[in-house]
């Protein structure tokens, strides 16, 4: 059973469980508590010690179902299967036999034209896809390279070379070869069939996650305004996870102590008990103050796309960051927040694109817009966050509002789609706000997005 | 103070365990340990205390006394959560200690308190006492010496106010302990739980490490108003109850509320988990099932119909809004209730 188990484990940890050394030990010590003599008792019992949530739950018992898939209720030949399987390991003579394909019967393929036994074909073929080492099938596309290696090492070419003697002496008018033939034929037939079921199973529980984690990989890394809309649902996924991660980081701190500053009220309260004599001293705590947060995001064509990631990304913040105003800009700005309040994200962030006018883009009557809007809710605790390439197309940029935003706010942050070699070249004047600026960073990719973030969370907390 | 002196410790356990007879508790785990050995037999003792449990229920409870791991018990409000591990201690016959988590909980509320005022007290009369004790020395270290040789007094059994969890672990015959509402608590307070949980320790600074001397059976309950930590989840295995299907409920009614006639007992139950299907803000769970049953009964009811259901409706839902979303189904619901083949007709 310790070999299946730990083969069960690793197919859970290819369904995206938690499983770490504790609860691998764990798992061991279910399966000999429970025994292994009902399959229902034994999928509760392990769901019980290693399924965490009730999201794994439903992970566990999809990969539970499909790797006991071709063991139907008796558990008990999975016990003698794996008995044989020790033996092998015992004897790795033994093991290695099948491989020799020895002409004259005996390898699996053969035994199994003879005798039709399922389950024993099963028992070599796992025995004969370690040895080709199917574990380290990685991507789909080598599915039939692995299913025909596994046959291969069952003793197929014996088997074929055997046919094929059958085949000649069929056509010198052996009637009986003919028979033989057909169930050799057959059996070869059944057995291709039963391995590719076993590869494709193999593949299903431990592989198939593969490419999906490079492809993630990938897409942290790629220009977030030339995405393919097929891929705009799984950047979305990794966005929501990195947020996760920072909600996580970031909602534990609710105060920190001040050192050294006596807190008198709590001091004289905690030792009522004590006579007022002051045994228990209490600090003063300094509350961490929810952040505030205005986010302005240039929706012109060419930011668009990124604007939209941006928004999806910070309001799914919105645990750690309650306060949060949100700005479209383009040739001028209007306020979106009410939206984000009532509708749902994704149709909020639609609606908001098609609130602003479409034009050319003009930062400076853009600030202007904000001036009158928000500045003067722009508080020591505000951070403001400008998306956008600051090309304003030669009109008067207002460095001076830049400037009065800048004085005001806690932190100020421009994240710009487009490269730094780029920066101030044509109409860009991305150097004349930089000096009003406390961090600037080219951002466009999940990655860049993260870290933004990142650096937004940590000052902003503070 | 000595903080870990281990005369001390002894003569903290030795008092403790004077009146108790220490085969009895070996006695008591053996008769627990037989009444958990199988998972059927789980089942039908509870069935015996009145709680219908599913295949999973028991095999975790099955697992908790084999692995000697806490049972972490997940689901929405009214599945019976608590009341798995009161029927436990039922039918163990083992004491329940309950600490119900809240925020600002804190040790000295869950683990142990020094009853300040009685020490301040009887400081206070001993003063003659102690002024006797100390009266023939010479000097400061003189008299220090001798209140030394006093032993911590004041800080010894008399003067300690057990709270749950200490309770839970000395209790000599084990206990279940009941950690409700663990969601509830602070963070800090989860990680302070870990130590209980993983070894049945705590450390007390005066007194030294505290073992529990029979494990006892410790069930954690939460509503997911927030994820627990991963270190807690990774001591517990990990129950979640889910509402009961419509078999499992229809028992669970039976055994609870066994005047209700049969036919009337299907039709309530098909009709609460119709209602579970609506889009509601708080579902009516097994407890309300339970509660309406038993409305319906002292209102002689025999039949399912609309009106009684428009007038008993605010027993099982328990927002206003969610009254008004049922009420228009009401027609619908009672119609499928009392005739599931209708259901047919209208797919």
């Amino acid at each position: 059973m310790n070999e299946t188990l730990s083969r069960f484990l690793e197919a859970l940890r290819h369904a995206d469980l938690r499983i770490s050394t504790a609860e691998l030990l764990d798992a061991y010590r279910t399966v000999d508590a429970v025994g292994i003599s009902s399959r229902q008792l034994l999928k509760d019992a392990l769901a019980l010690s290693v399924a965490k949530s009730a999201d794994e739950q439903e992970r566990f018992d999809e990969a539970f179902e499909k790797f006991f898939a071709h063991i139907d209720v008796d558990l008990p030949s999975l016990a003698d299967q794996d008995s044989s399987d020790g033996a092998g390991d015992d004897a790795p003579e033994n093991g290695g036999e099948p491989g020799e394909g020895n002409p004259a019967g005996g390898s699996a393929l053969e035994e199994f034209a003879e005798t039709g036994q399922e389950l024993n074909l099963l028992a070599a073929m796992s025995q004969a896809a370690r040895e080709v080492g199917l574990d380290r099938m990685w991507l789909f596309t080598q599915k039939n390279l692995f299913t025909r290696r596994i046959l291969d090492e069952m003793g197929l070419a014996a088997m074929e070379r055997r046919m094929r003697a059958l085949d000649d002496a069929a056509a010198d008018g052996d009637d009986g070869a003919g028979d033989d033939l057909a169930r050799l034929a057959a059996a070869r037939a059944r057995a291709f069939e039963m391995t590719r079921e076993y590869v494709e199973r193999e593949f299903d529980l431990f592989a198939s996650d593969n490419a999906e984690k490079l492809r993630e990989e990938r897409l942290r890394d790629i220009r977030l305004q030339s995405i393919d809309s097929r891929d705009q649902e799984r950047v979305r996924r990794i966005l929501r996870r990195i947020a996760k991660r920072l909600i996580a980081l970031y909602s534990r701190k609710r105060s920190q102590p001040m050192r050294g500053v006596l807190d008198v009220r709590k001091t004289l309260r905690r030792n009522y008990p004590n006579d007022g004599h002051l045994f228990e001293l209490h600090w003063r705590r300094k509350r961490v103050k929810e952040p505030d947060v205005m986010i302005i995001c240039d929706v012109s064509r060419s930011v668009a796309a990124l604007s939209r990631f941006l928004l999806y990304f910070v309001y799914s913040l919105n645990e750690i960051i309650p306060k949060l105003r949100s700005f479209m800009l383009c040739s001028d700005l209007v306020e979106s927040t009410d939206l984000f309040d009532s509708l749902g994200l994704d149709e909020a962030i639609e609606a908001a694109l098609k609130r602003v006018m479409l034009g050319s883009t003009d930062y400076g009557q853009a600030l202007d817009d904000f001036d009158s809007i928000a500045v003067s809710d722009i508080s020591r605790r505000t951070s403001v966050i400008i998306l956008g390439d600051a090309r304003s197309n030669d009109t008067n940029p207002r460095i001076d509002l830049m400037q009065k935003i800048h004085d005001r706010a806690k932190f100020v942050m421009w994240l710009n789609p487009e490269p730094r070699t780029f920066w101030g070249t044509g109409d860009s004047e991305m150097y004349r706000y930089l000096p009003y600026v406390h961090f600037a960073r080219p951002t466009s990719s999940v990655r860049d997005l993260e870290r933004a973030a990142t650096a937004l969370l940590a000052t902003a907390m503070r | 103070m000595r903080a870990d002196d281990d005369s001390f410790y002894f003569h903290y356990f030795a008092n403790f365990w004077k009146s108790n007879d220490m085969g009895d508790a070996s006695a008591n785990y053996a008769d627990r340990a037989q009444k958990l050995e199988n998972v059927e037999r789980i089942t039908g003792g509870f069935a015996g205390f009145g709680y219908i449990s599913s295949p999973r229920i028991s095999t975790a409870v099955f697992l908790a006394q084999q692995l000697e791991k806490p049972i972490l018990v997940e689901g929405p409000a009214g599945v019976g959560k608590t009341e798995l591990a009161k029927t436990a201690a039922a039918y163990l016959g083992l004491p329940l200690i309950r600490m119900q988590c809240y925020e600002g909980l804190d040790e000295s509320k869950a683990l142990y308190e020094w009853k300040y005022a009685k020490q301040l007290l009887y400081t206070q009369i001993l003063k003659e006492h102690l002024h006797a004790l100390t009266g023939g020395a010479t000097n400061l270290n003189d008299a220090l010496a001798r209140l030394e040789d006093l032993d911590d007094i004041f800080f010894s059994e008399q003067f300690l106010e057990p709270r749950p969890l200490l309770g839970a672990l000395r209790e000599p015959r084990g206990c279940v302990l009941l950690i409700d509402e663990i969601d509830k608590a602070d963070e800090e307070f989860e990680a302070f739980l870990l130590e209980i949980l993983s070894d049945y320790q705590v450390s007390v600074p005066e007194l030294g490490t505290i073992k529990a001397m029979v494990s006892p059976l410790v069930f954690l309950t939460s509503n997911n108003t927030r994820e627990m930590s991963d270190a807690l989840k990774r001591r517990c295995l990990h129950l979640h109850i889910p509402f009961p299907d419509r078999t499992l409920e229809t028992e669970i009614v039976a055994e609870r509320v066994p005047e209700v006639p049969e036919r009337l007992r299907q039709q309530l139950v098909d009709f609460v988990q119709g209602l579970r299907g609506l889009d509601l803000r708080k579902q009516p769970s097994v407890a309300e099932t339970i509660d309406w049953a038993r409305t319906l009964l002292l209102m002689h009811t025999d039949e399912l119909g609309p009106d009684i259901v428009r007038n008993t409706l605010n027993v099982l839902l328990k927002f206003e809004e969610d009254i008004e979303v049922a009420e228009k189904e009401v027609a619908q619901l009672v119609r499928t209730a009392r005739d599931p083949s209708s259901v047919l007709r209208y797919v």
